[in-house]
């Protein structure tokens, strides 16, 4: 049975991975892209990186565009694998209330 | 961790939302500026096409298409950019594939007209925008279908108009479908 995972619960955390999810799995994304996208702050969404990160969820690629630096933002398989999970534990909580209210009627 | 129904629900609708907001913004950073920019050197050509010397048909498509060309790389670094892709490498294979076949096509099928050049390579333009719709887009594949069958009766039909139709017709289609993707997506 899938488990929810806390971590990817927090709803800035969910946006961003379902973001990342979202695309081809080797697509990267700008920062700043991402920013505008989920309409959150620099250092809000670098915070929720940063932890998704350190779980191994998100990979953070810096580079240079135009000699410019840019941080680009990647899905981990381990991440894409959590996320599925924990959709799919979300969706089993949804799907058994429905069952029990069916049975209450 | 205990979560409710109603929280549940609440979470699988963000990450629908975000999918949906996500995916339109990548589709609309790219195709409709390109259909609005080739229907635009479309609609030129075409139009220039009808009025000109058909010995001079290639003076009127080289630059044009060289112009279309250079702003379509411009536009393609501006979009990939922000969102990097292994797609956008297929995609660029794709277009050379479509090129280089619609080139050897030309050269075993030695068109007798600009009409019949045109109608040739617009059918395999259209034939790349029906692919890109069926792996990505819906919109894309039925332009490429509808701008095929216009170019098709028009050329069988109304031969002597078909520059000019196709001005309308192929460049017009594929500009509001553009303006059209830019405006629903926004």
């Amino acid at each position: 049975m899938a488990i929810l995972n806390e971590l990817i619960h927090q709803p800035v955390r969910l946006r961003i991975m379902a973001a990342l999810v979202s695309v081809d799995d080797d697509s990267q994304l700008e920062f700043t892209y991402l920013r505008d996208l989920l309409e959150l702050t620099d250092g809000n969404l670098g915070a929720h990186l940063r932890k998704l990160e350190e779980a191994g969820y998100v990979q953070l690629v810096k580079t240079f565009v135009a000699r410019k630096p840019r941080t680009y933002v990647v899905i981990t398989s381990q991440g894409q694998r959590a996320f599925g999970e924990h959709v799919a534990a979300l969706e089993a909580i949804v799907h058994t209330g429905e069952i029990q209210e069916k049975g209450d009627e | 961790m205990d979560v409710s129904q109603q929280e549940a629900k609440e979470s699988l609708q963000a990450i629908q939302d975000v999918a949906v907001h996500m995916r339109r913004n990548v589709a609309r950073s790219g195709s409709p500026y390109f259909m609005v920019l080739w229907g635009a050197v479309w609609f030129l050509g075409f139009l220039t096409s009808h009025f000109v010397d058909a010995n001079y048909l290639g003076w009127v498509w080289m630059p044009l298409v060289a112009l279309g060309t250079v702003s379509s790389a411009y536009l393609g670094y501006r979009f990939r950019s922000k969102v990097r892709s292994q797609i956008d490498i297929r995609f660029t294979y794709l277009w050379l594939a479509i090129m280089t076949y619609s080139a050897i096509w030309m050269w075993l099928a030695q068109p007798r007209t600009g009409a019949q050049a045109s109608v040739l390579i617009t059918c395999f333009i259209m034939f790349a925008y029906v692919i890109i719709g069926l792996w990505m887009e819906r919109i894309a594949a039925w332009v490429g279908l509808i701008v095929t069958a216009f170019a098709i009766l028009v050329y069988a039909l109304i031969p002597e108009y078909y520059f000019l139709s196709m001005s309308f017709l192929g460049g017009g289609t594929l500009m509001l479908s553009g303006f059209y993707i830019l405006r629903k997506w926004k």
